[in-house]
């Protein structure tokens, strides 16, 4: 009995230890502010980047983040974006336009102010993790240094949209303060990120950072600014690493601008908003739950023993796969050295690593992830983890099935979790907000009580790294909105749509009226559909599409249309937008009434055995066919008449006398 | 016509030979657990074959040998019959003793010993009200228990058929075992439904798929696994049986590795199947786990779920994840007389043995129950109050009266009570879950998992330690050290 | 009915037709289903192929048996016309077709087990056994083989092209098989050549002219 219990005990002694041991090897850090002094001093708000550069280059940290700047490097001229609309003016959120977000940030030298950078930052700071633009606008000057000039003109780093009136206001940046890159929002394992967005939206930039920290109690919000809780804080100034949870990014971080992310023992509930982007455009949540033990109001819930995603469950992250580019301990083949090696062994050391780890991580090559493009296609694919090749042993025609389908197409069969069908700017609601329909959902899509249905994304052919197209799922977006007309086109500003609604307009000749009152030249309705590619929310063999019949029927899903909106507002035909790779084959269509868009494999070149019959084939089959059955049917009825007669007076043919031909 | 023969046979050949060729890809060995299933059974009408009338349940019993004269001797060399296993040897004890229900202890009712007339209600017998019951009368032996199916048939003290009970309509309807027969007394234990083991309870008389994928899917009955020859019911608890008797095994039907996807085989050299198929356990009814019988006896508000005057404080859990500790199929066990080293620890009152190390050992699911129980103070050993009749307990209140009364030549009461918390381990195998609700990665592995690690002894979470290849913990499917 | 009974076709021969009708039967069926599916409880797309692949080899086996025992026994010579007379025969043929067939003419080729076949049969096997027939199973086996090696699937244009031509050559193998089928029909008694088929006899006039060796020779 002795030995067993002492080992009981040794057990229980050794988990309290282990708990111990799990603490972070991050030192404690001193919090400092702009000037370096440390906040318990200053009362000043935590700078990271001046906090965090003690051992980090942070300076370099963020010259090497796209999260940072998004498109803030990779700016042109309005309208020489590749594949950008005449108004985008970078492949980033800092410059790109989005009908989603709608409003449009300024760039300098427009005559007509849309959103200034201070509004950009307070509107959208939401989902930027701060420095690049948010520090230093478009002009690339600190935006808190007395350099920047106050003039009237509409500079719109300076100037904001005054709501009521209209009129341009100059921003007091040094007020303000800019927004640093905030190191806290992903590499803490409790952010407080609704604090972080409330200093952004009340114009606090300052206190974002500081905010963040709200959660591990540090600080705490004071009448002005925030106040230290020295309570938290050692003698010596410092904070311990393990109360502000300093760790590599989890899903969780990254869920906070990306998609809805969910660990934990308590039942998954959906909350659907524009907020959770990719969520909201293609219905992604990253969790290992089963679906049928959350708390989503799911359809045939009882046979989804899924998970939301495969690799979720299977304890892959964010970061495992979309890495740091210069982290030693990752490698993929895209970052192999090519020609006749496959793996580079020299690695910087994680010393060096610890001190310039480079913030561009390991990215793919969607439509939507447009900015850094020299990094697309270095993240890690299905390939570098996966074996296909030998887990589908089973699948006939390997080879050709590899050539023209990405994994995406048969493991990402249905996104159970609804997205965005559309979105109508061109007759906003009083309050300024657009009507939006999403697919996937029997209700509203606030009501979780709301039947989630999920919906079947649609699947395009998309240009892969190797030239060849391969058909990868989507969904389909379509947003509908006013266009300024003419040589540079814009979208009609929130603030005039909102007037012209709250002057009475309630349908869109009524809109366009008021809009061209207000001096618009030629207001017009462009729509346009996004494809959102789908890779995440994959599913494991078990889950993933392999029957046959699936696409090898006149009813193949490779070709099944997807709905665009209840109704398009012109009729003119919708135009594609951010397309990125992928080439869209197919037709605009109407199904049950209403607007579709129908994928067709035939027409981007792919031959589906079952349903991509070459129809001349089958016209001449049947041509002969015809031909054949209609002169045997001819020459049996002949033969007939001439037996019936015959049939008296010639008992036996054969006997006759010998015809013409001997 | 002979000369047809080859070009017949030839053809043949040729189609034989195709067709071989095409299905050969599907040809494998395939796992059928089916194929272990017995076939129904179809029972006799017993209706017109039983005469009557039965005065008292020996009666019965002598007219069910007059055609299944074997029944009673078989039944005697059994647990069901002697509440006491085989001899064994235990592990760390010198003496080879048999163990049972009949002299030990647990930290629910404590034990039978100065209780058996009312603990006999559960007995295959009739009679048992002390210690001259007589073990060698195969009269006394209770068919009906096991094998009546009206429905109608309840035992009193000492395993005596309930008054009332008409002898004649319950013996006309025996048949084949089925759930309700077993679950009489096993969905019981504790004393009333769920109570006791975690994963046995009244829901599992009629269960739906949500609760036993044998049981509610498959419609299995209890003996469709317990599969029973000369009335030799396989199967036991780590709480009786604490090496490794004739145990029901899952892969008495399943095959070791079982799972399509290869990773998941490699766990079942140190994972139970239970492990991941039991993933939550009391699924419909709470159970008891925890139980103090240190506040009984005061006049404090009574809720049958957290506090009786009788019985003391408890809580209780329903559809919650088990314990996980390493089991190898053997169980250290406290006998009733050990000494307590410090009585201001928790004393186990059985233990699953087996670690990392051990070749035959996996991780298995547990539920864990924690009491807190009468023991001498100056003896330093539990003891056996007598809880139940005149003087027990649960009359009197009065702890010094049921201990004297309850202390016998092994746990000699001195006349100094105290109370010292207890841990009970009962081993998980019933409502099993298929894949659809079995665990998954995340459940055990990372950040959110239930598992334990290093309390399990491994360095870390193994999935991301590399492998039990790092560890030294990976094992071979045979069991053998790699 | 008179007329001598002679056997026409050995057993071998016999059981070579049968089996390669029934596999193009198959075949057909099973290839129209995979080129169009349609949902059927029993028509399921993996088993239609794979019953496809199944005759399709038992189709090229027997085609590759059915030539050994062809040029072995040297009754490959049925299927070969006489050069000599060939526009003229088939001439003949064709009229009795279009006309002679009307009227009670006899048939201008004598069947005899020597010479089963007329000559516009003769340029109608040699085209379906040495194009349509090596056609289809090339196609077929290209596509049955891009599982394992795309790259001879790919050098001759890939599963569409294949598809598309081994589609064609299965409505031509149909029209054959309707035309082959009526003809049947037109023999001294609707049923004489299917009888022939059958059983291997046929009744044969007493051919009062030249005997039947001269016949063939002609």
């Amino acid at each position: 009995m002795k030995p067993l219990v002492s080992l009981l005990i040794a057990g229980m002694m050794a988990a309290g230890l282990a708990a111990a041991e799990d603490a972070s090897l991050h030192p404690p850090i001193r919090l400092l502010d702009a000037a370096g002094t440390n906040v318990l001093e200053s009362g000043r708000p935590v700078s990271p980047m001046r906090t965090c550069a003690g051992c980090h280059d942070t300076a370099y940290i963020e010259s090497h983040s796209f999260h940072a700047a998004l498109g803030h490097d990779e700016r042109t001229a309005a309208g020489f974006v590749e594949g950008g609309r005449p108004w985008d003016y970078s492949p980033g959120p800092f410059g790109r336009w989005d009908p989603l977000d709608y409003r449009y940030l300024t760039p300098p030298g427009d005559e007509r102010l849309d959103l200034g950078l201070a509004d950009w930052v307070s509107l959208f700071g939401a989902r930027h993790v701060g420095g690049g633009p948010a520090r230093l606008g478009h002009a690339g000057r600190p935006l808190d240094r007395p350099s920047l000039s106050a003039s009237g003109d509409l500079n719109p780093d300076a100037v904001v949209l005054e709501p009521p009136t209209g009129q341009p206001r100059v921003w007091d940046w040094r007020a303000s303060g800019a927004v640093e890159m905030n190191c806290f929002l992903c590499h803490t394992s409790r952010p407080d990120n609704k604090a972080r967005i409330e200093e952004l939206a009340s114009g606090r930039f300052d206190w974002s950072a500081t905010a963040t920290l709200a959660a591990t109690g540090v600080a705490r919000r004071a009448e002005s600014g925030w106040q230290y809780d020295r309570g938290q804080f050692s003698e010596r100034g410092t904070v311990d690493a393990q109360l502000l949870g300093l760790a590599d990014p989890e899903p969780e971080n990254c869920g906070l601008c990306h998609s809805q992310v969910h660990a934990g023992h308590e039942p998954m509930q959906l909350d659907l908003s524009l907020a959770s982007r990719a969520t909201a455009t293609t219905g992604r949540v990253f969790s290992g739950e089963r679906m049928s033990d959350s708390a989503v109001n799911l359809a045939g819930k009882q046979n989804m023993g899924r998970p939301w995603d495969v690799h979720a469950e299977r304890l892959v992250g964010c970061t495992d796969c979309h890495f740091s580019m210069n982290n030693p301990a990752f490698s993929t083949s895209s970052t192999a050295p090519g020609g006749k090696m496959d793996f580079d062994p020299r690695r910087s050391s994680l010393g060096e690593y610890l001190m310039r780890p480079s913030h561009q991580l390991a990215k793919g090559t969607t439509a939507q992830g447009a900015t850094a493009r020299h990094l697309g296609g270095t993240m890690r694919r299905c390939n570098d983890c996966h074996r296909a090749e030998s887990s589908h042993a089973w699948l006939p025609y390997q080879a050709a099935h590899f050539a023209a389908l990405s994994c995406e197409a048969c493991h990402i069969p249905h996104a159970a979790a609804p997205a965005v069908e559309s979105i109508d700017w061109t007759v906003p609601s009083p309050q300024g907000e657009p009507r939006v329909t999403w697919r996937g959902i029997e209700g509203d899509a606030g009501d979780r009580r709301a039947l989630v249905t999920g919906f079947r994304p649609v699947l395009l052919p998309r240009l892969g790294a190797d030239g060849r197209l391969r058909l990868v799922p989507c969904n389909l977006i379509t947003a509908a909105y006013w266009i300024e007309s003419g040589p540079a086109p814009r979208p009609v500003r929130l603030p005039d749509l909102e007037k012209a609604v709250a002057g009475g307009a309630a349908d869109r000749r009524a809109v366009r009226a008021a809009l061209v009152a207000q001096g618009y030249v030629n207001p017009l309705v462009r729509t346009e559909v996004q494809p959102h590619e789908m890779h995440h929310g994959v599913v494991g063999g078990r889950w993933a599409t392999r029957s046959c019949d699936a696409c090898h029927s006149a009813g193949s899903v490779l070709n099944q249309p997807m709905t665009l909106a209840a109704a398009l507002p012109a009729r003119t035909a919708p135009e594609w937008a951010q397309t990125g790779a992928l080439v869209p084959a197919g037709e605009w269509s109407v199904v049950d009434g209403r607007p579709a868009y129908r994928p067709s494999t035939h027409a981007a070149g792919f031959h589906v055995l079952g349903h991509d019959g070459q129809r001349w084939i089958d016209a001449l089959g049947i041509a002969i066919l015809a031909g054949v059955l209609l002169a045997v049917a001819i020459h049996g009825g002949l033969r007939v008449r001439q037996a019936l007669v015959r049939g008296g007076s010639a008992p036996a043919k054969g006997r006759t006398v010998e015809g013409p031909g001997r | 016509m002979r000369a047809a023969a080859i070009p017949i046979a030839v053809v043949s050949l040729l189609i034989a030979g195709v067709v071989f060729a095409f299905t050969l890809r599907g040809l494998g060995p395939v796992d059928n657990p089916w194929a272990k299933v017995p076939p129904p059974i179809s029972p006799t009408d017993h209706r017109h074959l039983i005469q009557g009338p039965f005065s008292d349940g020996p009666s019965v019993t002598r007219a069910c040998l007059e055609c299944h004269p074997d029944a009673a001797s078989q039944l005697m060399k059994t647990s069901h019959w002697s509440w006491a296993g085989q001899k064994v040897k235990l592990p760390g004890r010198e003496e080879v003793i048999a163990v049972g229900k009949k002299n030990l202890i647990n930290n629910f009712c404590i034990a039978t010993g100065p209780n058996i007339a009312a603990c006999s209600a559960c007995h295959a017998g009739y009679g048992w009200f002390n210690e001259d019951f007589d073990f060698t009368k195969e009269e006394n032996v209770d068919c009906l228990i096991c094998h009546e199916q009206s429905g109608v048939y309840e035992k009193g003290l000492g395993g005596q058929p309930a008054k009332g009970v008409d002898l004649l309509a319950v013996a006309r309807s025996v048949g084949p075992t089925t759930r309700r027969n077993c679950g009489a007394c096993h969905f019981k234990g504790g004393g009333g439904d769920a109570v006791k083991h975690g994963d046995l309870d009244g829901s599992m008389y009629h269960p739906s798929q949500r609760i036993d994928v044998h049981m509610g899917r498959a419609d299995f009955r209890c003996s469709d696994c317990h599969q029973t020859r000369e009335h030799r019911i396989p199967g036991c608890a780590m709480s009786v049986c604490i090496d490794r008797p004739s145990r029901v095994n899952c892969t008495d039907c399943h095959s070791e590795t079982p799972h399509v996807d290869q990773r998941l085989n490699e766990h079942t050299a140190t994972v139970a199947c239970q492990t991941c198929h039991i993933p939550r356990m009391a699924i419909d009814a709470p159970t008891k786990m925890a139980w103090d019988w240190s506040t009984a006896g005061q006049d404090l508000p009574e809720d049958p779920h957290t506090y009786l005057k009788a019985k003391g404080s408890f809580t209780y859990a329903q559809d919650v994840r088990p314990e996980y500790d390493w089991y190898d199929g053997r169980a250290y066990r406290y006998l009733t007389g050990d000494k307590i080293d410090d009585p201001s620890q928790v004393v186990p009152i059985n233990l699953p043995i087996g670690g990392p190390g051990d070749a035959d050992a996996k991780i298995w699911p547990f539920k864990v129950h924690r009491g807190k129980q009468v023991y001498d103070k100056k003896y330093k050993h539990l003891l056996t109050p007598r809880t139940w009749g005149e003087g027990g307990f649960w009359n009197e209140f009065d702890w010094d009266k049921a201990c004297r009364l309850g202390e016998t030549p092994e746990a000699p009461y001195s006349g100094e009570y105290g109370f010292v918390e207890t841990v009970m381990y009962w081993p998980l195998s019933h409502m099993v879950q298929p894949k659809e609700k079995a665990l998954q990665c995340n459940e055990c592995h990372g950040p959110q998992g239930v598992m334990d690690f290093k309390a399990l002894g491994f360095d870390g979470d193994p999935m991301f330690r590399g492998d039990r290849r790092v560890t030294g913990l990976l094992r071979t499917q045979q069991g053998g050290e790699k | 009915m008179s007329g001598r009974r002679r056997r026409i076709y050995s057993t071998y021969e016999r059981t070579w037709h049968w089996i390669q009708m029934i596999a193009v039967v198959v075949l057909l069926a099973t290839g129209f289903h995979i080129h169009a599916p349609v949902r059927l409880p029993l028509a399921d797309l993996a088993a239609m192929v794979w019953f496809h692949n199944v005759f399709g080899f038992i189709l090229i086996g027997n085609a590759l048996l059915g030539l050994f025992y062809f040029v072995t026994t040297g009754a490959i010579r049925q299927y070969v016309p006489e050069r000599k007379g060939l526009a003229a025969a088939v001439a003949a043929q064709v009229r009795y077709y279009t006309r002679g067939i009307f009227r009670g003419h006899t048939h201008p080729t004598r069947k005899t087990p020597e010479r089963r076949l007329n000559p516009l049969q003769q340029l109608t096997y040699l085209a379906l056994l040495n194009l349509l027939l090596p056609l289809q199973i090339a196609s077929g086996l290209l596509m049955w083989g891009a599982a394992r090696w795309p790259h001879a699937a790919g050098a001759v244009g890939g599963l569409p092209l294949l598809g598309a031509v081994h589609t064609l050559g299965s409505y031509l193998f149909l029209s054959f098989l309707i035309a082959h089928l009526y003809l049947i029909t037109t023999g001294r008694t609707p049923l004489t050549h299917l009888e022939g088929m059958a059983t291997g006899y046929e009744n044969f006039e007493e051919p009062e002219g030249p005997p039947p060796a001269a016949d063939l020779r002609r």
